[in-house]
């Protein structure tokens, strides 16, 4: 436990920890001013209107510009094209937006009984697209935590002082998951509550109920297990690279080439891709375009088979192979 | 009467005159850096080599490369290091003084040998003495973006070493001014004090250091040099590898000669500069050819050293003979004085005059 508590504190104390938590924060607060600034309190307000004739002035005048928009309006008998246009572009009413910001706009609330495969163009919510970045996040810090060990030499070091090797890498293991994890809540939690202002006072929110918050717990925790998932992987690739950089471009060429290439070659393998499976644990279902059905508990089960493989590979070679520089 | 701190009780068990090398217990709290109450005073009283403190037994070390041929960087070593004093490791670059070190701690698997240390195997049971055992490894290799202090700290915590001890070592390391500095802004001299600070956090009973005065200007070598002397004269072990063999020959109470992985010479330092030597006199003469002439008329070997002045093999105890034999013949000598042989000298002989360093003299 010693250990264990050493190298959080010693990953706490990172700058690049530090950095990349940091930008996650000044990019959530960033997203939250832009969201509170674009978010408007009532519904066909003046100025709602004013935005709502501004732009049906604009189409009916691309439309009369474009002699009903080539020839593909229909003119009824006696009509000319600007009565076409005004008929074809509608009325101002059809132009207002609800520019007020909806609080469930964070997690997408179930409304089915039987939720069906999502589509691939449905929107996985503020926290489903938040939660990509805070995994690759989560990578990027767990392989510069051990890549920085081995290129500062450091780890010759810690084992002078500790020699027995399985002990060391564990305690890293357990610190990174830890400390991964819990960043995770932490950042996918202010992202969460740096919308509430935009929604009480510039939006609503209707339909953040419990069941709904239960929801946003779930996608907040199991977000967060994915981070420190792939914080593990990536900690267990540069440890068998001994550079973080290996790890990250080995990582990212899975992702982006490997896996887009099973799915394009051999479709029938999707069930057993990392994207595919972490998909599944993050929101619960298939995309729709998926050929598998496979449910939340079993997607975790093969992603944390992934894991043990890499990780115990990592640590095999770690008490194996000499720290000879 | 002393009291023998725990560090040293695997000296004070097997060698029971190591205790009289203890520490002086009225000056300070764990005795370390206590100024040495007594100074060994010759080699008869070194402890025995009955119980070794580093113990290497045919080790063999092989790098296997992709491409290539393997590289032998030990090839059977023999050492024994006894308890307390200063042993120089001394060997050209590349002889395998490092991946000696590395397989003494652990870092390294021997492909054939073993090492003990302590009495404890290094490839099995290192960990039930690595408590007792401080290391430097090359250049010390800390977190450059944490304090000196705080790469201390962290390391004290995997031995439960806390605030206070930190600090006492920063202290004797001369770093307590820059401890909260960036180690990234420290000088190399600076990193190799701050490595040796972490070395000595855990009090140790053996201290290895590997090329520990890299960095180090003249009056930081100086420095490091008398506290490694007294750590050695407290009855600590202080095995020092280096290729600077100035340091070594006035550091070292022993020394083993390494080259291409194998032990070349072993033993007392004066004993290794003596090895296979006759000694002699430099004598200085007007006429070096007719002093050596009349010299070896009177059955003496002579060979000239330089332009005026010629060294003759006989024990120094007789070395009136020379002037007396000189002066029969009418050939005075201006001055008189033995040969002195430096660990330079017989290094290269040894070693075939592999790449070394002559060190600083003190």
């Amino acid at each position: 436990m010693r250990l264990v508590g050493i190298e959080i504190r010693r990953g706490l104390a990172r700058r690049s920890t530090r950095v990349l938590v940091a930008l996650a924060v000044a990019l959530i607060a960033f997203m939250a001013a832009l969201v509170f600034l674009n978010s408007r309190a009532g519904v066909n307000t003046a100025e709602d209107r004013a935005d709502a004739v501004r732009d049906r002035s604009a189409e009916l005048g691309s439309c009369i510009q474009s002699g009903g928009y080539g020839g593909e309006i229909s003119k009824a008998p006696g009509e000319d094209v600007r009565e076409a246009c005004e008929r074809a572009v509608g009325s101002v009413e059809d132009y207002v937006q609800d520019k007020r910001f909806e609080l469930t706009a964070l997690w997408p609330k179930d409304d089915d009984e039987q939720r069906q495969p999502a589509d691939e163009d449905d929107d996985g919510g503020v926290l489903g697209v938040t939660a990509i970045f805070v995994v690759i996040g989560a990578m990027m810090a767990g392989a510069t935590f051990i890549g920085a060990d081995w290129r500062y030499g450091t780890i010759g070091t810690l084992l002078a002082w500790e020699p027995r090797r399985l002990r060391v890498f564990f305690a890293k293991v357990a610190a990174v998951a830890l400390v991964s994890f819990v960043i995770c809540v932490v950042l996918q939690s202010l992202v969460g509550l740096s919308l509430v202002p935009s929604a009480v006072w510039r939006g609503t929110t209707d339909g953040a109920d419990s069941e709904w918050f239960v929801g946003v717990i779930g996608v907040v925790l199991r977000s967060s297990a994915l981070g420190a998932g792939a914080a593990l992987i990536g900690y267990a690739v540069a440890s068998l690279g001994r550079n973080t950089a290996a790890a990250l471009g080995v990582a990212f060429g899975y992702v982006a080439v490997f896996e887009a290439l099973v799915r394009g070659l051999k479709p029938q393998w999707q069930r057993w891709l990392i994207g595919e499976n972490s998909t599944v644990v993050l929101f619960g279902e298939q995309l729709e375009s998926a050929s598998f059905e496979r449910t939340s508990v079993e997607a975790g089960l093969i992603l944390l088979a992934y894991l043990g493989m890499v990780v115990g590979a990592a640590a095999l070679m770690f008490t194996r192979r000499d720290v000879a520089a | 009467m002393a009291v023998m701190p725990t560090a040293l009780a695997w000296c004070a068990d097997r060698n029971p005159g190591a205790s009289d090398r203890s520490p002086n217990p009225t000056s300070g709290e764990r005795g370390v850096f206590a100024p040495s109450p007594r100074r060994h005073d010759g080699w008869g009283k070194l402890p025995s080599l009955s119980a070794p403190v580093i113990e290497v037994e045919g080790l063999r070390k092989q790098y296997r490369r992709l491409r290539g041929q393997p590289t032998m960087a030990i090839d059977g070593l023999d050492l024994a290091v006894p308890c307390g004093g200063v042993f120089g490791f001394l060997g050209p670059n590349g002889a395998g003084k490092t991946t000696t070190v590395r397989c003494l701690l652990g870092l390294v698997r021997p492909s054939a040998g073993r090492a003990r240390l302590l009495g404890h195997d290094c490839q099995r049971d290192l960990a039930a003495v690595i408590g007792r055992v401080g290391s430097v490894v090359e250049t010390p290799l800390l977190f450059p973006g944490f304090s000196g202090r705080r790469n201390l700290t962290l390391l004290g915590r995997v031995a439960g070493i806390g605030p206070r001890r930190v600090d006492e070592v920063l202290e004797l390391i001369g770093l307590a001014a820059r401890a909260n500095d960036k180690v990234k802004g420290y000088s190399l001299g600076m990193r190799q004090r701050l490595g040796l600070g972490a070395a000595l956090l855990r009090d140790p009973e053996v201290l290895i250091l590997d090329e520990p005065a890299n960095g180090l200007d003249p009056a930081g070598i100086k420095e490091f040099r008398e506290l490694l002397r007294r750590l050695g004269n407290e009855g600590r072990t202080v095995f020092v590898s280096s290729h600077l063999l100035g340091e070594v020959q006035h550091l070292c109470d022993r020394v083993a000669i390494i080259a291409r992985g194998r032990l070349i010479a072993s033993g007392p330092v004066a004993d290794v500069l003596t090895r296979g030597r006759t000694s002699g006199v430099i004598a200085r003469v007007p006429d070096v050819e007719r002093a050596i002439a009349v010299l070896d008329a009177a059955g003496m070997l002579a060979v000239r050293a330089e332009h005026d002045a010629l060294v003759v093999s006989i024990d120094r105890m007789r070395a009136a003979e020379v002037t007396r034999t000189l002066a029969d013949a009418g050939i005075y000598v201006s001055e008189l004085r033995p040969e002195e042989v430096d660990l330079e000298t017989v290094f290269l002989e040894l070693t075939g005059g592999a790449d070394i360093a002559p060190g600083v003299a003190p």
